[in-house]
């Protein structure tokens, strides 16, 4: 990567607002040619893409969301041939239906040009060891961060199925310099260290970055002060392109969209209509560079609002506040998003005429992000043997982790425990 | 330095371009490649002021000339060599010269440029006295090239220089066009031929009826298949073929 790239403070606004327009052009001419998606739906509006002169027209432009997105599932959303796709990345989605994403070697080297640079801001060079600790529902993001690191020219210990403890010896001995992580698994980190009376004057680590979920303040100050390190956040989508969308500058206070790459909007999720700056609103994307899966006005489900005002580090790259919410019902869970109707598409599959009924319960145990299921004891499930039920439902938590990449803990209910008032319609208790 | 902002034109009755994006750094060779007919003839019409644009904005150097006429925007340092080359075949080789710098009025800048001018073609001064019309394809080109450059321009436009020419003559009139560039040029160069213009330029876009389906580095775009396919070779019909 040359510095150029680097060096943000090079892409004065006016230089980016041409690029913006250039590439938003492309996209939607390629787009419209080549994905029956896109075609269908504009011309369904009587949309003329000609018609579009400023980045701002973009929001006459229909929404995509990730019902399209399942709705067009395998391939139906790929704007290249399949010869030309050297990556193809499942992912669960959020509807009973998964979705795949598929990358150009050319969509893989501007993920890692945007991987690598929220690395490099957050203080990584060429000399550091780097350590990614991410569980196997982010499997995408934690390709995309080894190959930026890699870009950058460090030494990277990929994602590997260890104990906490076992990860926590390995980056003291081989003298990780940078650990990549979710906020809650560096905090259980920092809890393990106690338990197995790890110092962390005996680490090497000088920085952290911590990807798939808000880090609370106090979370940040803990770990900066008791690991002595440096903490850079990043936002992006775990379903979809790449971890670090969004990073974090030397001002450490929300994140800059790599404008570079993405058109940034946030708009009112009722209404649909664009939000003023500093109102929150559902953070809507649009690909830029994207070869393979061009996205226009993506709806992400995540609530943000942009920040006014230039930052002190330079950056022009706009800048939106910390994740403040979801909209509907998608969860976020270790940073991978998720819906009750998936837990529901894997309930369909045990025996008995009805499915059973079922609350999620989310609560963090040792700062972890953990799923409890309620599930409602019904006649199907029920059988005098113990180990019957028991097989049922190892072979449910079983599917839920092959669907979502998520462990889960079951608990049988009775009826009519599901049906108290205090439950919320949702079928979602969030404790978090 | 050049900044195309949703640029539409007409082309009589014809909507050749519809909303044309794209922009030139100094010093940058950029290509403009695509199929007969896609649009890139009139996208150096409307620079150079040859056709008006309908909707849009042209800013060069931080200034709109979308509305000027071919003249003033000569005067602005941009010199636009037409394809076909359209050398004046009766007059020899140092008067087609000297036409191109009849905007300088100083003649002795005149005898410096042209002297430059014959130090980056040689043939020209090895040709001084030969009329024009007796020049080879490749020869003519270089002329044209070389009579737009009397006038120091700021930004060169270059339409099909390699149209007609033998592949090893074409050839010869890149490697002049690479080194114009490498002296500091700024050039946009329009192109059928799309390999050698992606060989030799830093950043290219594509053009498909009247409008940008992609951009990029020239050598990213090289190894792009979607672009081999079009223009460099093979097609495929089925996603998942």
């Amino acid at each position: 990567m040359t510095t150029r790239e680097n060096n943000l403070k090079d892409i004065g606004t006016e230089d980016l607002a041409q690029l913006q327009l250039e590439h938003l052009q492309s996209t939607l001419n390629r787009a419209y040619k080549n994905v029956p998606f896109y075609k269908k739906r504009f011309d369904g509006l009587g949309i003329d893409l000609s018609t579009l002169d400023v980045v701002r027209d973009l929001s006459k432009l229909p929404f995509t969301t990730r019902q399209d997105l399942a709705d067009n599932y395998p391939y139906d959303m790929f704007a290249v041939p399949l010869r030309d796709i050297v990556r193809i990345s499942p992912s669960a989605g959020t509807t009973a239906k998964p979705f795949v994403v598929g990358f150009t070697r050319g969509d893989l080297k501007a993920r890692q040009r945007i991987t690598a640079r929220f690395l490099t801001v957050g203080g990584t060079t060429e000399t550091d060891i780097v350590q990614i600790c991410l569980n196997p529902g982010l499997s995408s993001w934690g390709r995309a961060l080894k190959e930026g690191a890699e870009d950058i020219g460090a030494s990277v210990m990929p994602m590997t199925h260890m104990s906490t403890a076992k990860q926590l010896l390995a980056m003291k001995d081989y003298r990780t310099s940078v650990l990549i992580t979710t906020p809650s698994y560096a905090m259980h980190m920092l809890r393990v260290m106690q338990t197995i009376e790890l110092d962390a004057d005996r680490l090497a680590l000088k920085a952290v970055f911590v990807v798939g979920g808000t880090i609370p303040t106090d979370w940040r100050r803990h770990l900066e002060k008791d690991l002595g390190v440096t903490l850079t956040a990043g936002y992006g989508l775990s379903d979809i392109t790449a971890p670090a969308i969004g990073f974090e500058c030397s001002d450490k206070s929300g994140f800059h969209i790599s404008e570079d790459h993405f058109i940034l909007e946030i708009v009112n999720p009722e209404s649909g209509q664009p939000c003023s700056p500093g109102q929150e609103g559902e953070i809507v994307l649009t690909t830029l560079t994207g070869r393979a899966f061009p996205l226009v006005r993506f709806r992400t489900g995540d609530l943000a609002s942009v920040k006014t005002g230039p930052c002190p580090c330079g950056t022009t790259f706009s800048r939106i506040s910390e994740i403040t919410g979801a909209t509907g019902q998608v969860l976020t869970v270790s940073g991978i998003k998720m819906h009750p109707a998936q837990i529901e598409q894997v309930l369909q599959a045990l025996p008995g005429p009805i499915p059973p009924r079922f609350v999620v319960r989310l609560y963090r145990e040792d700062y972890l992000d953990r799923v409890e299921i309620w599930l409602e004891m019904t006649e199907g499930l029920f059988s005098d043997e113990v180990k019957r039920v028991e097989d049922h439902l190892k072979e449910l938590r079983r599917r839920v982790f092959q669907m979502l990449g998520l462990e889960v803990s079951i608990k049988l209910m009775e009826s009519a425990t599901l049906d108290a008032d205090h439950l919320p319609a949702s079928r979602v208790i969030d404790e978090r | 330095m050049l900044r195309l902002k949703s640029v539409h034109t007409y082309y009589g009755n014809v909507h050749a371009l519809k909303g044309i994006s794209l922009h030139i750094r100094q010093g940058e060779l950029v290509a403009l490649i695509g199929a007969n007919g896609a649009g890139k003839t009139t996208t150096l019409k409307t620079i150079s002021g040859l056709l008006r644009p309908t909707r849009g904005t042209i800013d060069f150097l931080e200034e709109d000339i979308s509305r000027l006429t071919p003249n003033k925007v000569v005067r602005k340092g941009i010199s636009h060599v037409p394809e076909g080359r359209q050398v004046f075949g009766k007059m020899d080789v140092s008067a087609n010269l000297e036409l191109g710098g009849y905007l300088v009025k100083n003649r002795e800048l005149v005898c410096q440029r042209m002297a430059e001018v014959e130090s980056l073609f040689p043939v020209l001064g090895q040709r001084s006295d030969q009329l024009a019309g007796t020049l080879s394809g490749g020869e003519q080109q270089m002329l044209a090239m070389g009579r737009a450059l009397m006038g120091h321009p700021k930004l060169l436009l270059l339409d099909e220089p390699s149209l007609g020419l033998a592949p090893i003559v074409a050839h010869t009139v890149f490697k002049s066009i690479a080194k114009l560039r490498d002296e500091g040029m700024t050039i946009f160069l329009v192109e059928q031929n799309a390999r050698a213009a992606l060989n030799i330029s830093d950043r290219a876009y594509v053009i498909e009826t009247g409008k940008i389906i992609m951009e990029g580095a020239s050598r990213e775009l090289l190894n792009h298949n979607q672009i081999r396919r079009a223009y460099l070779g093979k097609a495929y019909k089925e996603v998942w073929e």
